[in-house]
């Protein structure tokens, strides 16, 4: 069986080579990125953010383009930051001072590491006596912070081996440094370091500063790309703080993402390190739920581009096809929809049912709730709706690549393994694998198992009883729980009302002063995926202009909604929505009962500045 | 040596004794099970519990606490593993400078608890210490969850590995019937190289407990495709456990990471054989919920061993 074109792989295990050769370029939709600045990025997991970290490195530029090395923008070091590395309690258990210097020093050698693992290669050996200057840079520097050191490699050594020796002294020294914490648990008392302990200002800065100045280097800035900041303990991400405060963006630009769950804005003496004074900051979910159409057109890019390496000569709609039946007969009601409004607008009748002021409006607006209603009559055909098609893979994905390449992913393999040759995903496939993987994920937040969008007055049940004991957090997500599947209970219901003028919801704006457990439980949403938010809800959620939450469209074959396009905003207050918290089919009860005299569902339609998401 | 008795022989294991008993009861049932059966020859107690017990939990503790007569209750926060380290240091230096025998019931202390208290023993205990460990077996687990929302991961205080820079991460899983916090493990540590182990056929209480794990290897084994190996490992015999961990790390150079998701006595023979590779890391994940109604059943069988079979009294303390 060839291999998945669509597989999703570890960025980090990705050889230059391969990332550059797959790589589409995301920096025109984060132009900030590239430049000499420090920078917070932050996104899920899956949004694209490690690939765009790889794409700077060194080794994936040369690749990507026809530079050399001294014709570099810069020199790019990717820095990821494992759980297993870092997520270590030893690490912060000693008094304050020893453990910041004690991480400081940690981090600072697991750069070093990887300064000298992006190198290797890519010296020539014409210009082995740049690296041999790097190296005794490196011990004269070592030294002076208290290290120890092994002999070094022969003055004529090749380039490769003196990189390698500083790889194995950082290795020996991480050990060393980590045994001194291992023992901290055993003593009550102060303990005693007598190790190296090198700092941003007397180690690192200066070895990058010698770095850049070397004959085969450009003398630009050295871009060190931290991945997932999130997986370091609180005392490192305020050493990096510190670092990013010092502004020597001139010399090095720290590029740091992170997957929404950054702890401090502090540096290690407490100051607050702010945007745009300090670093600028990216959120990648903002930037593509804001325009859809360009996050539509990267996937579509990646698509391409896999389809073609994998030797598939069809385009990426011509590989997800769309299922046509059902195609014909959203055609045949957005007709009759077209002739309504006609009609509509030659009778100028007032008590006929409100629409768009135009005709494409209504037809976009309406015509697949009316399949939807129909598939939901006497026929109990909900199931049967379609999200086949790479426009519906693309709005399912709500931003996330990867949300597009898992799925993509298990179709070609539920393909693949009944057939040699994958030509195309036929529709039932697709169908049945997206329904799958968004109960999967609706069901990871403990949605309930039933039908909710049939069960309308239902009640949700709570957890098996040991809420009481879980604390803050497991509080958190059961409330979360409860608002994911309140809303997705009234979207679906006012999918189903003919009444309505706007059936097709899937955002809110949260009005009036939200609690502090309101904003947990949204921030935790947002956090896990289920939620995102929009640039105007960024810091103002507590004041200033009203806060808006979309609903992840991975959630839409759930709850059977339509995930197309263009949706409306729905108003709700503070207050209604924390009570959704506690009782999701209360709200959706009261939300479907708020009918004003003609008999339509209220709401409040705020301006919106974009006509998509 | 490691034996097993029926609940109702427990008492018999220790005639003309007086033993301090160390417990921590839960909202299991079979937490309460070793000191309702060797309550007659308990001289002293120390009783942990959760810092934020739950209702059901209280209940087994005020029993467990009115059957001893003990009021030394220590609280453990799930929160702070510094904390914790410290409570089992005490426990440890204490269990050392005894003359009489202490019986630690292992039954219900969460895994990290257990490899802390593990690595606390190790550290503190001489070869006189007399130190008995009791584990109580389940007859059934709750056939859907177990556990569920895991939303920390951190390593095991004492065991932190060495994470070498320029390694990549293998993490190597030893998997009961928690397959969503298993998963979550895999994707937070998103290892270069996964290895997953299922309990082997004799050791399961019964044939549907075997099929269950099998099944939820395969269920995980689909999510990761072919970065997944395989393997089997012993449950009730914690120095064969070491061996077969021996053989899943020998191959590459990796920061090996394990994850200890079966039952406890596994769990012994992971934090031993992590004691003895201080290069391998133990971590582990907190979960929010535990299925609390109908986690599990009793068995009518304890496990007894002592710290000399799991090797721990000759090896040098740091």
């Amino acid at each position: 069986m060839t291999e998945n074109p669509f597989a999703v792989k570890n960025p980090e295990d990705l050889s230059p080579e391969y990332i550059a050769q797959h790589f589409v370029d995301m920096f025109t939709d984060f132009a900030k990125v590239r430049n000499p600045e420090n920078s917070f990025i932050h996104g899920a997991r899956g949004t694209g953010k490690s690939m765009m970290m790889r794409g700077l490195e060194t080794a994936v530029m040369l690749k990507t383009r026809t530079w050399t090395l001294s014709e570099l923008p810069h020199l790019g070091i990717h820095v990821p930051l494992r759980r297993g590395d870092f997520s270590v309690p030893e690490l912060s258990g000693p008094s304050p001072s020893v453990a910041t210097a004690i991480s400081e020093h940690l981090l600072i050698i697991y750069i070093t590491s990887r300064l000298a693992r992006s190198l290797k290669g890519l010296v020539s050996l014409e210009h082995g006596s740049d690296i041999a200057e790097l190296t005794r840079e490196f011990s004269q520097l070592f030294a002076e912070c208290g290290g120890s050191l092994p002999e070094r490699p022969a003055p004529d050594a090749e380039p490769d081996s003196n990189l390698k020796w500083i790889m194995d002294v950082c290795d020996r020294e991480s050990t060393a440094t980590r045994q001194f914490s291992r023992r901290i648990p055993f003593f009550r008392g102060d303990t005693i370091y007598a190790g190296a302990l090198c700092g941003f200002l007397d180690f690192l800065l200066p070895l990058l500063s010698k770095l850049t100045s070397l004959g085969s280097m450009p003398g630009v800035p050295v871009y060190i790309m931290l991945d997932d900041a999130d997986n370091l303990p609180v005392v490192m991400q305020r050493v990096l703080n510190s670092w990013v405060a010092k502004r020597v963006v001139d010399k090095v630009c720290l590029k740091i993402t992170t997957q929404l769950g950054y702890a401090t804005y502090r540096t290690i003496d407490g100051r607050l390190i702010e945007t745009p004074h300090d670093f600028n900051e990216i959120d990648i979910a903002s930037v593509y739920t804001k325009s859809h159409d360009r996050f539509s057109k990267r996937v579509r890019e990646i698509a391409a581009k896999r389809l073609s390496l994998a030797g598939i000569d069809r385009t990426p709609e011509e590989f997800f096809p769309e299922d046509q039946e059902q195609r014909r007969k959203l055609e045949q009601i957005a007709s009759d929809i077209r002739a309504e409004w006609s009609d509509r607008r030659e009778k100028a009748d007032p008590n006929a049912k409100r629409g768009g002021n135009r005709q494409t409006d209504d037809v976009v607006r309406y015509t697949i709730p009316r399949y939807m209603r129909l598939l939901s009559g006497s026929s109990k055909s909900s199931h049967t709706f379609s999200y086949a098609g790479l426009s519906s893979l693309v709005d399912l994905s709500s931003g996330v690549i990867r949300w597009f390449l898992e799925p993509a992913a298990r179709m070609y393999d539920e393909v693949a393994s009944r057939q040699q040759r994958v030509a195309e995903i036929p529709c039932h496939i697709q169908d049945a694998v997206i329904y799958a993987w968004s109960r999967e994920f609706a069901e990871r937040l403990r949605l309930s198992k039933r039908d909710l969008a049939d069960e309308i007055g239902g009640s949700v049940p709570e957890a098996d009883g040991s809420l009481q004991a879980i604390g803050h957090e497991g509080i958190i997500a059961a409330r979360l729980h409860n608002v994911i599947a309140g809303l997705g209970q009234f979207f679906r219901m006012r999918l189903l009302d003919e009444a309505a003028s706007e059936q097709r919801a899937f955002s809110i704006v949260v009005r009036g002063k939200m609690a502090q457990e309101l904003g947990d439980v949204l921030d935790y949403g947002v956090r896990m995926g289920y939620l995102q938010r929009a640039d105007n809800a960024a810091k103002e959620a507590y004041g200033g202009r009203n806060p808006r939450y979309i609903l992840a469209r991975r959630l839409g074959p759930y709850f059977k909604l339509d995930v197309s396009g263009y949706a409306a905003h729905i108003s709700v207050t503070a207050d209604d929505l924390l009570a959704c918290a506690h009782d999701p089919s209360g709200f959706a009860r009261r939300r479907s009962r708020a009918r004003n005299s003609a008999g339509q569902l209220e709401f409040d339609l705020l301006p919106t500045q974009e006509d998509d998401e | 040596m490691i034996h097993a008795v029926p609940i109702e022989a427990l008492e018999r294991e220790y005639p003309n004794e007086r033993i301090c008993l160390v417990c921590r009861p839960g909202f299991e049932q079979r937490s309460v099970v070793v000191a309702e059966a060797l309550r007659d020859v308990v001289d002293s107690s120390r009783i942990f519990r959760s810092r934020e017990a739950s209702a059901k939990a209280m209940v087994n503790v005020d029993r467990v606490s009115a059957l001893l007569g003990g009021n030394n209750i220590v609280e453990l926060d799930v929160r702070d593993p510094f904390g914790i380290s410290g409570h089992m240091l005490d426990l440890a230096k204490t269990i050392s400078s005894r003359s009489e025998r202490t019986v630690i019931d292992i039954s219900s202390f969460r895994r990290e608890e257990l490899l802390i208290m593990l690595r606390m023993l190790a550290h503190s205990s001489g070869p006189d210490v007399k130190c008995d460990l009791v584990y109580v077996k389940a007859e059934q687990f709750a056939s859907d969850w177990l556990s569920r929302n895991t939303n920390e991961f951190r390593s095991v205080v004492g065991y932190p590995g060495e994470a070498i820079p320029s390694r990549r991460p293998h993490l190597v899983v030893l998997l009961g019937f928690e397959f969503e916090r298993a998963r979550d493990i895999i994707e937070n540590y998103e290892p270069a190289r996964i290895s997953v182990g299922c309990g082997v056929r004799r050791d399961h209480g019964n044939e549907g407990m075997y099929q269950r794990n099998r099944r939820l290897l395969s269920e995980l084994k689909s999510l990761y495709g072919n970065t997944v190996d395989e393997f089997e490992f012993p449950l009730n015999r914690p120095a064969q456990v070491q061996e077969v961990l021996a053989t899943v790390i020998a191959q590459g150079e990796f920061n090996h990471i394990i994850a200890p998701l079966n039952n406890k006595l596994s769990t012994l023979g992971v934090g031993v054989f992590a004691m003895r590779r201080p290069e391998v890391q133990v971590c582990y994940g907190v979960v929010e919920e535990y299925n609390e109604s109908q986690y599990s059943t009793p068995a009518n069988e304890a496990i007894i061993l002592t710290l000399a079979d799991l090797g721990l009294i000759s090896t040098p303390s740091d």
